[in-house]
């Protein structure tokens, strides 16, 4: 069990991670904290995603006097994909912070209960 | 007769909608005398605590779930796990002759995989146009009190000096890193994101007014569609020109220009996010 464990230890911080930042999502009434957890599941993500492309003993995988042996390099695939979905988090963040502000603009609050009065008087 | 001839009958048009679904008034229950105020708010207490007890429950379960799912995962960094397949070796073995990148994976997300970044590309230029649409600063009196905020800050004579110092540093560093993306780490993710961080720290320095004399909202605009287009344009080439089977100087040319155009596109959305988030202008 203790083997299994420390073999996949990256599996588990990121899967600890990923729930870490799923709680925070639900619990805070603070939309700029949920913002936060979301950046911290986004983050487990990748961290799984670049473990499983790792292959002990070998380099990047950029071809310099190695030549193209696939024996001597890592798994590219995971580190591509990892680019996407860095530039997907970054946009969404952008866009739920535009927003938030805008929150902020018009009600004055970030915080959910307060925002849910301060949307009941101004429907008043 | 009943609901179900009736339904029948509907269906085949002899009959108008059997109209019994219609809302009937319930009669009114005896009111208590509480306030609604007061109910209301106890309620939403009541819901707001059910919800934080389910919101844990469901975390312990999905943690649960996750964490036997993460045990029985193969090995960590074994040569046979079930990720390192044919594909890998396919695109490491093929990539030099084929994209003409040295980096394997600049190779495969702008070749192999190209639609796949172009479509990041789009969420990026997307991205910078829903936050100006969300921030721009519409009438003069929100202008002013962003241009306000922005301005108060006094001109820092250190940061000023260190940015004249390393400025030309950072700005050398972004250029290598995306011209070489494709023999050495990098790319024009990373080198795009390098130069809008050198664009952000001398807005910081010397104002925005300074970046405003090369970099105004027309630049911004034509230097993010410039990027996308040639993108398009280049890798549409590259596809024409025969894809997987094209000389190998060729690609190699393609790999650099698309590049240069992600990286425009990247350093016009990180500056762009930086300034509409400052004073909701270019």
């Amino acid at each position: 069990m203790l083997h299994t464990i420390i073999e996949n230890r990256f599996a588990i911080t990121a899967v600890i991670l990923f729930v870490t930042g799923f709680v925070n999502m639900m619990v805070h009434p603070n939309l700029i904290k949920k913002v936060v957890s979301f950046n911290i599941m986004d983050s487990a993500t990748f961290l799984m995603l670049a473990s499983r492309g790792m292959i002990a003993g070998r380099t990047a995988a950029i071809l310099t006097d190695g030549g193209a042996d696939p024996s001597l390099y890592v798994n590219p695939i995971p580190a591509g994909l990892v680019l996407t979905g860095i530039v997907v988090s970054v946009s969404v963040s952008a866009f739920s912070l535009a927003l938030i502000q805008r929150i902020y603009g018009v009600y004055g609050t970030v915080d959910m209960r307060e925002l849910l009065e301060a949307m009941k008087k101004k429907g008043e | 007769m009943s609901a179900f001839d009736s339904f029948t009958k509907w269906v085949d048009g002899e009959k108008p909608v059997p109209l019994n679904t219609a809302f009937k008034p319930t009669p009114a229950k005896k009111e208590k005398k509480k306030p609604a105020a007061i109910d209301d708010k106890k309620r939403l207490d009541g819901f707001l605590k059910l919800y934080a007890k389910c919101a844990v429950v469901i975390s312990v379960f999905l943690l649960i779930v996750l964490l036997i799912g993460a045990v029985a995962l193969p090995a960590f960094a074994s040569p046979g796990n079930p990720t390192n397949n044919e594909v890998v070796h396919r695109y490491v073995g093929s990539a030099e002759h084929e994209t003409g990148a040295e980096n394997v994976i600049a190779g495969m997300i702008l070749n192999y995989r190209g639609f796949d970044t172009f479509g990041e590309s789009c969420v990026l230029f997307l991205a910078v146009c829903c936050v100006m649409l969300l921030l721009w600063a519409t009438n003069d009196k929100l202008r002013a009190e962003a241009a306000g905020s922005g301005k108060a800050a006094p001109r820092d004579a250190i940061l000023q000096n260190v940015t004249k110092l390393v400025l030309p540093c950072i700005l050398c560093f972004g250029m290598c890193v995306l011209f070489n993306g494709h023999v050495s780490p990098g790319g024009g993710f990373s080198g795009g994101s390098i130069l809008g961080a050198a664009l952000i720290l001398f807005a910081v320095a010397f104002g925005a007014e300074a970046v405003q004399r090369f970099f105004t909202e027309r630049v911004f605009n034509t230097v993010r569609i410039t990027g996308l287009m040639i993108y398009a344009l280049m890798f549409g080439v590259y596809i024409y020109q025969g894809a997987n089977h094209i000389d190998s100087n060729l690609a190699r040319y393609i790999v650099l220009v698309i590049d240069i155009a992600v990286g425009l596109v990247v350093m016009s959305t990180m500056y762009g996010f930086y300034s509409f988030y400052t004073k909701g202008e270019l």
